[in-house]
């Protein structure tokens, strides 16, 4: 390889990642890996996802004056809090199993890890079927008015992003239970329990605004 | 396996094979490049149906339907297949190479944002042989593409293929911004970046943070469209201007995705061809994190005619921006001042972006101001500021960047008669295309008409515009030919044939898989002329 | 050496002013309009002078500074200079706060709500694609169609209040020679006021993609003097409405078309002349076709093109027709019915596929 450089004797530095040519991970100084930063800015631009969606919902109900709007019972959710106060619970605690999950495989503790992802998984799943149940009772769709459309919109794409998430870390649990993980190598599982702790924080969100404010 | 398999076939050894399931980034730059061209393609042609149409008055070639889907798809085609993937393309084999890196941080994730480029633009495409392409403008404002008003498929699977094309740049942007953070060369401090780069990071930025709103519109008019929705139908409690507001939310951002890369490329080139380094690097790049912010904040001023904005303030964030954009035409300018030009096809290009951006700045200035917008609104005039500012910016800076760094992707040298060919006829049809346009816009033309009255005095114009449209489309066969004869027989270009001053000249061309053997040292944002020069420290102001 | 000179003076200020019209928007005829054009040749002179003087460095620049063969060392690395940079940054920037204040003032002008001064109101409603013209003080309606733009009648000098309704998607209300349009927007009701100041005829067309004859959805604003405008406003105030029965002569079926629906009077009718009493009871035009057909009306909606929101009419076993009549206009319309099966409908764009049709059997006698 002729360069430039080397005409006028100026140092030269070796290439560390020369042969780094296929995905091999790059690891920072301070402990955040690609994939983890990777995964942060992705979730910026889910985000900004929601918040056009909000930014729908909160113009559309400020312009509709009264909120439910008026005529249909069903609007009235408010009065029927229990059971996704029930899932809120759930998946809240979900984020605490994951959470565990990743400081078990911080410590190495593979089994200890696995075990913590099943409990998350399975929470998760039965956030999912808590949630179509919910939809079920309601007694009111997507086509009822802006309430319908902005309920489900906002409910539905965080369910889509629930079934995302339960599928990365059912990917994780796979991949650990064939033991291609350690204290070292984790970065799917970091990554992946922030983007469930993602879902987590904006179900929370979206719980107080549509059944509280 | 499937190596097998394909071993079997006599496939696994062969080009195509290698580049249908390559994740290396110099390649799949290059899949950019090509398909940006076949869509180049696909566009020019629906422009030109539209021109042919417009030539004369009356309707001579075609009914409205058809004449409202080509302009639909010309304009959806250029922004979102040719425009914006033909600088992810440039900045995919570029950046690496000029942070001294080997590939990008995911480059299994760097194949699929491309691979969803192809596979969405025939999604949308497949609306013509469907029963329709879509056919309610780019801007798809509702009602008009809402089910009622637009019935057909078509505006269906153009929202599909939005959504897909969107997914493809955010994923592209965090790759980018990742690569851009995590891997740069020892030395490489964030100043000691080339331009280009900085370019990237605040498009990156821009990608990430506006198209997943786009995406959310997109996702509501499909619900409005197909599941009876109330998002954007006034009838039934929704907004036809919320719509607008989501759309611009994106959509103002997207001309600044679309324009920022290609000044990085202005950027490298003009300091090499000047023999000067950029004047006012920092001030450069606060001016690029400047317009990125700034662009965040004025999207209503394409609905200052809707009764229902804020005029001040999108009135006058829209005059500020003019500000760090007419700083970097300074810059610009003071780099070439007392240089030494060189003008080989890059320069010609770059000087070409430098004098049609600043028409097309020029001309958007006069709509920042809202009464004046009152006058030119939807008609002509925008349609000359747009093609100014995206084809005589964007694509002619796209140009200058293809001629620049052909040499180092394919190791051979472009013929410079049929670049200097190309650059002269372009130059010539993109004037007398759009400058008329402007007075078109005065005299009252608005925008997206499939015709016009005979007595309205707009014959001649047009006309003009139609030849000058075609002028352009033949503009681009020199270049094709330039391409073909240098691939087969082009001299060899060698490691740096233009006196580069970044990291891409320090490899053989084409660089190795790996792209590096040896870096020099990098002590400030001209590695290869420190090297050359026998300097070292970083001394820009 | 001078008689060359003045022709090539001549011809330079020739192509100036030649150019210049092409530069300039029309003269505008309101008072408003008068304003923003003063802002347009504003910004445009400040235009030209940065164009010519950022253009002129560049070229300059090119020339003088393109690299010689006794270039042999390289040029000074000037990396930047503060202070120019500093000077470049404020100028444009002061350059760009004077045009926005300009702007403001202007605006304030334009956007002005003046209701004590307003003299004559007019409601404008758009639809796809044509435009009614209202003037609810006095009673006038005039509904434009693709052949004959409808025409806005003002009188010179006086303040005009205009409303701006949509009736489907959104449009505009663009009068080039006023330097303004205004949106129409579904779902929301835009006003604005303007004063003309200049006798004449005056084109508009719709500025906002509309679908697909936005092309042809023109119409005129004609201002005339005070007493010209009293004229007119007497001679198109509609005469007291006849009774109920709009047709003297006997009618078999009566039909009213309106939005979405054809009532008939009867489900069938006997074979042989038929006469039908038609009435418009909606609010923009409608035509009658009466269509023989094997299958009924509704099984028809599945052959509307979606392209062009019609029943392709070349296709249509059609008997006769009214064409385009106005809301509240009568018509009759006398056909040789044979027994069978018929469907009448409007069709124009969207109108059938929106429900205006009706069964009609035609039985033998």
């Amino acid at each position: 390889m002729s360069l430039a450089a080397t005409e006028h004797g100026t140092s030269e530095v070796v290439s560390g990642h020369g042969s780094s040519a296929h995905g091999a991970v790059a690891h920072g100084k301070k402990g955040l890996g690609n994939p983890v930063l990777g995964m942060l800015l992705f979730i910026v631009s889910e985000i900004m996802f929601f918040g056009g969606l909000f930014a729908a919902y909160f113009s559309l109900r400020t312009s509709a004056g009264t909120w439910p709007p008026e005529g249909n019972e069903a609007f009235l959710i408010k009065e029927h809090v229990l059971f996704p106060s029930i899932l809120t619970l759930l998946l809240v605690f979900s984020s605490l199993t994951c959470q565990i999950a990743v400081w078990r495989i911080r410590r190495g503790d593979r089994v200890g890890m696995n075990r913590a992802l099943m409990l998350t998984v399975i929470l998760g799943v039965v956030f999912l079927i808590g949630q179509l149940y919910e939809y079920t009772q309601l007694g009111f769709g997507i086509a009822d008015g802006t309430f319908g459309g902005t309920f489900y919109i906002l409910t539905g794409f965080h369910g889509a992003h629930v079934i995302g998430g339960v599928l990365m870390l059912g990917v994780c649990l796979y991949r650990g239970s064939l033991g291609q993980f350690s204290a070292q190598h984790h970065d799917m599982v970091e990554a992946s329990s922030i983007y469930w702790h993602f879902v987590d924080i904006v179900w929370v969100f979206l719980f107080a605004l549509l059944y509280f404010v | 396996m499937a190596t097998t398999t394909a071993r079997a076939a006599g496939l696994q050894g062969s080009r195509l094979y290698d580049y249908l399931t390559t994740t290396d980034h110099k390649k799949i730059g290059i899949l950019y490049t090509i398909s940006s061209f076949i869509f180049l393609a696909i566009g020019g042609l629906l422009a030109l149906g539209v021109r042919t149409e417009l030539a004369q008055p009356g309707l001579q070639y075609m009914d409205e339907s058809v004449y409202n889907q080509l302009f639909t798809m010309h304009a959806s085609v250029m922004i979102f297949w040719v425009i914006i993937p033909f600088l992810a393309g440039i900045g995919n084999y570029i950046v690496p190479l000029q942070i001294g890196a080997a590939d990008m941080a995911f480059p299994r994730i760097n194949a699929l944002s491309f691979w969803m480029i192809p596979f969405s633009g025939l999604i949308a495409a497949s609306g013509f042989f469907l029963g329709g392409a879509a056919d309610a403008g780019w801007t798809a404002y509702p009602p008009l593409s809402n089910i009622t008003y637009s019935p057909g498929p078509g505006m269906n699977l153009w929202i599909m293929a939005v959504i897909l094309v969107g997914t493809s740049s955010i994923l592209g942007a965090v790759n980018f911004l990742v690569t851009i953070f995590r891997m740069r060369a020892p030395g490489m401090t964030l100043f000691r970046m080339p331009i280009m780069v900085w370019t990237i990071i605040v498009t990156s930025v821009l990608v990430l943070m506006g198209t997943p709103v786009l995406t959310s519109a997109l996702i509501m008019l499909f619900v409005d469209r197909n599941f009876g929705g109330s998002f954007f139908d006034p009838t039934t409690g929704g907004s036809a201007i919320l719509w607008q507001n989501i759309f611009w939310f994106y959509s103002h951002p997207a001309v600044y995705i679309m324009v920022l890369p290609g000044m990085g490329v202005i950027s490298e080139i003009i300091p090499v061809f000047s023999r000067k380094p950029l004047f006012g690097y920092k001030a450069f790049v606060f001016a690029t994190a400047g317009i990125g912010a700034l662009g965040f904040s004025v999207w209503a001023h394409h609905m200052f005619t809707t009764g229902s904005v804020f005029l001040p303030f999108f009135s006058v964030m829209t005059f500020f921006i003019a500000v760090p954009t007419g700083v970097k035409m300074f810059n610009w300018i003071a780099t070439m001042w007392r240089g030494q030009i060189s003008f080989n096809t890059p320069m010609l290009f770059a000087l070409g972006f430098l004098s049609m951006f600043l028409i097309g700045g020029i001309n958007g200035v006069f709509s920042a101001s809202v009464p004046v917008d009152y006058a030119v609104h939807a008609t002509y005039w925008i349609v000359a500021h747009i093609h100014y500012v995206l084809f005589g910016g964007s694509f002619l800076a796209i140009m200058a960047g293809l001629y620049y760094w052909f040499p180092k992707m394919t190791g051979k040298m472009l013929d410079e008669g049929l670049g200097k060919l190309h650059f002269a006829i372009a130059m010539i049809g993109l004037n007398l295309t759009f400058l008329p346009m402007h007075t078109l816009g005065l005299m009252g033309m608005p925008r997206r008409i499939a015709d016009y009255s005979p007595t309205a005095g707009w014959n001649d114009l047009n006309l003009a515009a139609t030849v000058g449209g075609f002028l352009v489309g033949i503009s681009t066969l020199p270049l094709l030919w330039n391409i073909y004869i240098s691939l087969r027989n082009g001299k060899d270009a060698g490691p740096d044939p233009w006196e580069g001053n970044t990291l891409e000249w320090a490899t053989s061309s084409p660089p190795p898989a790996w792209n590096f053997d040896r870096l020099p040292a990098i002590t400030s944002e001209r590695p290869l002329f420190d090297a050359r020069h026998g300097r070292s420290g970083s001394d820009h102001a | 050496m001078r008689t060359p000179a003045a022709l090539i003076a001549l011809l330079a200020v020739a192509l100036v002013l030649g150019g210049c019209q092409a530069a300039f928007p029309p003269s505008a005829v309101t008072e408003e309009g008068l304003q923003i054009e003063n802002l347009y040749v504003l910004v445009f002179v400040i235009a030209a002078i940065v164009f010519v003087l950022v253009e002129g460095l560049i070229i300059w620049s090119v020339i003088r500074y393109r690299r010689k063969p006794t270039d042999t060392t390289l040029p000074a690395q000037t990396h930047g200079n503060l202070v120019l940079e500093i000077i470049w940054t404020a100028i444009p920037l002061v350059t760009v706060v004077g045009l926005f204040v300009a702007s403001s003032q202007v605006l304030g002008v334009v956007d002005a709500r003046k209701p004590e001064q307003v003299s004559v109101k007019v409601e404008v409603v758009g639809y796809q694609w044509q435009w009614k013209f209202a003037y609810p003080d006095a009673g006038i309606e005039i509904y434009g169609t693709a052949q004959n733009y409808p025409e806005l009648v003002v009188p010179i000098d006086e303040r005009i209040e205009v409303t701006l309704v949509a009736q489907d998607v959104n449009h505009g209300f663009y009068i080039p020679e006023f330097l303004f349009q205004r949106d129409l927007v579904p779902g929301k009701v835009n006003h604005f006021e303007f004063t003309p100041n200049k006798l004449g005829t005056f084109a508009g067309q719709c500025s906002a993609f509309c679908g697909l004859l936005h092309h042809a959805m023109g119409f005129t604003v004609r201002v005339v003097t005070r007493e010209e405008y009293d004229a007119w406003l007497i001679e198109m105030t509609p005469a007291p409405a006849p009774s109920e029965s709009p047709v003297a002569t006997e009618t078999d079926l009566t039909a009213e078309v309106k939005e979405w629906a054809i009532s008939l009077s009867g489900a069938s009718t006997a074979a042989g002349e038929v006469t039908f009493g038609l009435t418009n009871a909606g609010n923009i035009p409608h035509e009658f076709i009466v269509v023989r057909s094997d299958v009924d009306g509704e099984a028809l909606l599945e052959q509307v093109d979606p392209a062009t929101s019609r029943l392709d009419e070349t296709s249509l076993d059609a008997i006769g027709e009214q064409p385009e009549f106005s809301p509240g206009e009568t018509k009759v319309l006398t056909l040789d019915l044979e027994p069978g099966r018929y469907v009448v409908l409007c069709n124009i764009a969207g109108h059938f596929s929106s429900g205006m049709y009706a069964d009609l059997e035609i039985t033998a006698n």
